[in-house]
């Protein structure tokens, strides 16, 4: 991780998760088969977009993320700066395994499972289960 | 650009209201031609991007040297819109929004192509007259004109909308030092937009560069230069350096890149295809039609 992407990481942890679903919502309806539609989307829609963008791809990485996580949770529980330590290493997993992020980068999705609660998310049985 | 075009005016201004995801990279045939454009003085103007609030996500077709970056604020210039798009804090280096403008429901031809636009322009029917125009562009214009003009305009907000309004306000101020004799280039036009930016409360520079603009503000600026109250920092840009009293001022020419589909369809190799059907504005100052 380079100099601004951990400036970008812990300005995204400083966000709320309302602006973190905008941005990446925006980013998400202009992208694909609409690369270079333009105009500012209604925010309902963005953060609907993000909402579903995020879980999906937290379905995709479930078994990964949650197990390299409860390998490693203790660790950050001592840090001081959890939230910065967990989102570097949830998105160096991502990165790491060639996880596609769509049009997203991989701070995005890192920052809005630890906002969200990876804890959380983590506990919480899979839909198909 | 060709050098027969370069040669035949006096300014060109390109607009390029669109934009791409910001983790994404243009072809390097595009960038290559906005770049040759820059380097060709085209006064190149694209918008910061729609992907606000967070940070780091200005928009690839801004990302040039030289560039002026267009961020989107509320019309009076309160607070900024909470879709345009910032910079990185903290840190220099990184692309930035130039300076912010108004941007919400504009009348313009931007996005003409773009369905959902024309979708949301048709619930907003009630701002879509000649007045409202008139004050947006800061000029009357014909009713012959306005009928003509209406028929392909629509009503938008965004960033994109905020690089037609700011093209107008750098037509404006080249036109006004055109009739002093004054020669404008890329420098001189970042530098009085800069300068003349008031600061928006509570955003920093990565969010809104050097603040809001818009035609109440260029205006109160110029009128400065004619009672010579200039600012220390664009002196020179008033002064014999940039003073010609025997050039012959050509057209200043708006360019759009806009109505397409795919970035590689950009054509910079001809400033007469993507001309736009607005008002010419009275003075020496000429859009081709």
């Amino acid at each position: 991780m380079d100099k601004k992407d951990k400036i970008l990481l812990e300005a995204y942890l400083k966000s709320s998760l309302e602006d973190i679903e905008l941005s990446a919502g925006r980013i998400i309806l202009d992208s694909g088969s609409e690369a270079i539609k333009a105009g500012a989307n209604e925010e309902e829609e963005a953060k609907k977009a993000a909402r579903n963008f995020f879980v999906k791809k937290f379905a995709e990485v479930r078994n990964l993320i949650c197990e390299k996580y409860q390998e490693r949770v203790s660790k950050f529980d001592d840090s001081t700066d959890k939230g910065v330590e967990l989102a570097g290493y949830i998105a160096a997993i991502l990165e790491s395994n060639n996880i596609s992020v769509g049009p997203l980068n991989y701070i995005f999705i890192s920052v809005w499972l630890v906002k969200f609660g990876i804890d959380k998310l983590c506990q919480e049985k899979p839909e198909n289960q | 650009m060709s050098r027969k075009t370069r040669k035949s005016v006096n300014t060109l201004i390109h607009g390029i209201p669109i934009q791409a995801a910001p983790y994404s990279k243009l072809p390097l045939t595009l960038k290559k031609n906005i770049k040759e454009l820059i380097a060709n003085e085209v006064i190149y103007v694209a918008p910061a991007g729609n992907y606000g609030p967070l940070p780091g996500t200005i928009n690839p077709f801004a990302k040039f040297r030289n560039s002026i970056i267009v961020g989107g604020a509320k019309n009076d210039g309160s607070d900024l819109c909470s879709f345009s798009s910032r910079g990185i804090p903290n840190i220099d280096g990184y692309y930035r929004p130039t300076i912010v403008c108004p941007s919400v429901d504009l009348i313009g031809r931007t996005h003409s192509a773009i369905l959902p636009v024309i979708e949301s322009s048709k619930k907003k029917l009630h701002l879509f007259t000649k007045e409202r125009y008139e004050k947006q562009i800061n000029t009357n214009i014909t009713d012959v004109e306005w009928t003509k003009l209406k028929q392909r305009f629509v009503i938008g907000t965004g960033t994109s909308q905020a690089v037609e309004y700011l093209v107008y306000i750098i037509y404006w101020i080249i036109h006004f030092r055109n009739q002093r004799n004054f020669v404008s280039d890329q420098k001189v036009i970042r530098r009085l937009l800069t300068n003349m930016a008031v600061p928006i409360r509570n955003y920093k520079r990565h969010e809104i560069g050097a603040g809001f603009v818009d035609y109440k503000i260029a205006d109160a600026h110029l009128k400065k230069v004619d009672t010579g109250n200039i600012p220390l920092n664009e002196r020179e840009f008033w002064s014999r350096k940039y003073h010609n009293p025997n050039a012959r001022f050509g057209e200043i020419i708006i360019q759009w890149s806009d109505n397409i589909n795919d970035p590689n369809q950009i054509d910079f190799t001809d400033g007469e295809s993507n001309v736009p059907d607005k008002p010419d504005i009275e003075g020496i100052g000429k859009i081709i039609e």
